[in-house]
């Protein structure tokens, strides 16, 4: 079963390829000489990159796209046949499925061998062909196995309605490997679920959130408690699965709410 | 006969279990604006939204930024929030400690519904200001990383936040504007009063270094 599909983006070379005029609608040839003159619409060069998060084990369908001046997409994934892995004792790729082997970060690269890509630029001069090849790559990492919070900003009594009290803690959580070393990808979907355990004298019910990482993998995040239980000595004990780009983690956070503390795994 | 009847009657149930099913995962659209006091957007405020049940709520809190023009938007499940804002770089405190309490600022106490919600008004509280500073060894004045600094109400000392200072023994906040108690402290030192203890009142966004030096013990 795959997760979220990842995508990996990139548009042409603006020196060589020029594009149709964006504004017509209509998608015909550019007017080529030696050099190209009619290119009526910069073409973006850009790649972006969703880092892909897979399991040890696991595995995750990469998509291949180009995207031109006018905001096409083109979805390759039918029309390549060559994927590679940068490092394939970390991870594999076939036909865009990337299955993870061991923990470490990895590039998947994707190539149109036969040239099917036909957004019809003007390519190496002084031809215009129909078809041009087209490559692209995205990096991310296989064996994400927990959040953690790395440190703690600052925390202290919650401000709460009339009648409850409570406390707050703003932390900085991070993706890691298992050995706590940092999963270190931008623009990483992380995603939680806190479901209360069986001491829930605080009134915390199921509760989800989401939100990207920084480029350590990290990302801010802020517990709260504000009960009419408080103050006193009551708790809630609840757990914290989290998922990275869709992908389940191993590790399950103990989350301690306590009218005076808020303690994370412990911490 | 009977067999249709039962059937139908299956039937029935299963989508009023669906309908269910769907109504408790619906949410709605909360909208409204984020104002100061005197009336002005701020566009650059961050909107925090906290669940309670009846008798309480834990969690995390939820965030979303606001527009240019001071306006926000948040899908929210059927439940009870208190919709809140701050807008920390320009000195405008996080409302949901309790040291940063204001009686000017208006923070919306909602419960949705079956519908949505719009034209809610968030009035932050008055600017105050960032302090910013380092803890450093009063002997030999090198960084104390993982130092703690402690802010107090200086009306009810008893309400406080307590900062984490970085590695390299760095930290900022963005404080009330009323008069605050700032203290210092890290193993192996003596815990240490900014200005010997003098209350400090920061207004209109003005940021102020409070680095203080500690005493080794």
């Amino acid at each position: 079963m795959f997760g979220i599909r990842n995508r990996i983006k990139f548009a042409v070379d603006t020196k060589t390829k020029c594009a149709t005029r964006p504004s017509s609608g209509i998608s015909g040839p550019a007017t080529c000489t030696y050099y190209c003159t009619s290119c009526d619409g910069e073409v973006l060069t850009y790649v972006v990159i969703s880092p892909f998060a897979v399991a040890k084990s696991g595995s995750d369908q990469l998509d291949f796209e180009a995207k031109d001046n006018t905001g096409s997409v083109y979805y390759l994934n039918n029309n390549t046949s060559s994927w590679s892995s940068s490092n394939t004792a970390i991870g594999t790729v076939s036909a865009g499925v990337v299955k993870g082997v061991s923990p470490g970060g990895l590039t998947i690269s994707a190539f149109t061998p036969t040239g099917v890509y036909n957004p019809n630029y003007c390519a190496y001069d002084p031809y215009c062909p129909d078809t041009q090849q087209v490559s692209g790559s995205g990096s991310g990492g296989v064996g994400p196995y927990q959040v953690e919070p790395i440190s703690t900003a600052s925390q202290g009594q919650a401000q709460c309605t009339a009648g409850y009290a409570g406390w707050i803690r703003n932390v900085t959580n991070q993706v890691q490997y298992q050995s706590g070393a940092e999963f270190g990808y931008s623009g990483l979907t992380v995603a939680d679920t806190l479901t209360p355990g069986s001491t829930n004298q605080l009134g915390l019910k199921t509760q989800t959130g989401s939100t990207k990482t920084t480029g350590d993998g990290s990302f801010p995040d802020t517990y709260y408690v504000c009960s009419t239980a408080c103050p006193s000595t009551n708790q809630t004990d609840a757990l914290q699965n989290w998922t990275a780009n869709g992908v389940p983690l191993p590790h399950v956070n103990g989350v301690v709410y306590k009218c005076g503390s808020i303690a994370i795994d412990g911490r | 006969m009977s067999r249709a009847i039962l059937l139908a009657s299956v039937f029935v149930v299963a989508v009023s279990f669906l309908a269910i099913v769907q109504a408790k995962d619906r949410t709605y659209t909360v909208s409204g604006s984020v104002i100061n006091l005197d009336g002005i957007p701020v566009a650059s405020a961050l909107v925090t939204v906290m669940g309670l049940g009846d008798h309480g709520g834990a969690g995390q809190l939820l965030t979303t930024a606001v527009d240019a023009n001071g306006r926000f938007r948040i899908a929210l499940a059927p439940g009870r929030y208190v919709i809140r804002a701050k807008d920390e770089a320009h000195g405008y405190p996080d409302p949901n400690f309790l040291f940063s309490a204001d009686p000017r600022a208006r923070f919306p106490d909602i419960i949705v519904g079956d519908a949505d919600i719009s034209g809610l008004k968030v009035i932050l509280a008055a600017k105050g200001g960032i302090i910013d500073g380092i803890l450093r060894d009063r002997v030999s004045l090198r960084l104390i990383p993982n130092g703690k600094v402690v802010l107090r109400d200086a009306a009810n000392p008893d309400v406080l936040v307590q900062l984490s200072a970085d590695r390299n023994g760095r930290f900022e906040f963005a404080v009330p504007n009323k008069p605050i108690l700032i203290s210092g402290v890290a193993p192996g030192y003596t815990s240490t009063l900014f200005a010997d203890g003098e209350p400090l009142t920061l207004s209109g966004g003005e940021r102020r270094d409070v680095s203080m030096t500690l005493q080794p013990k």
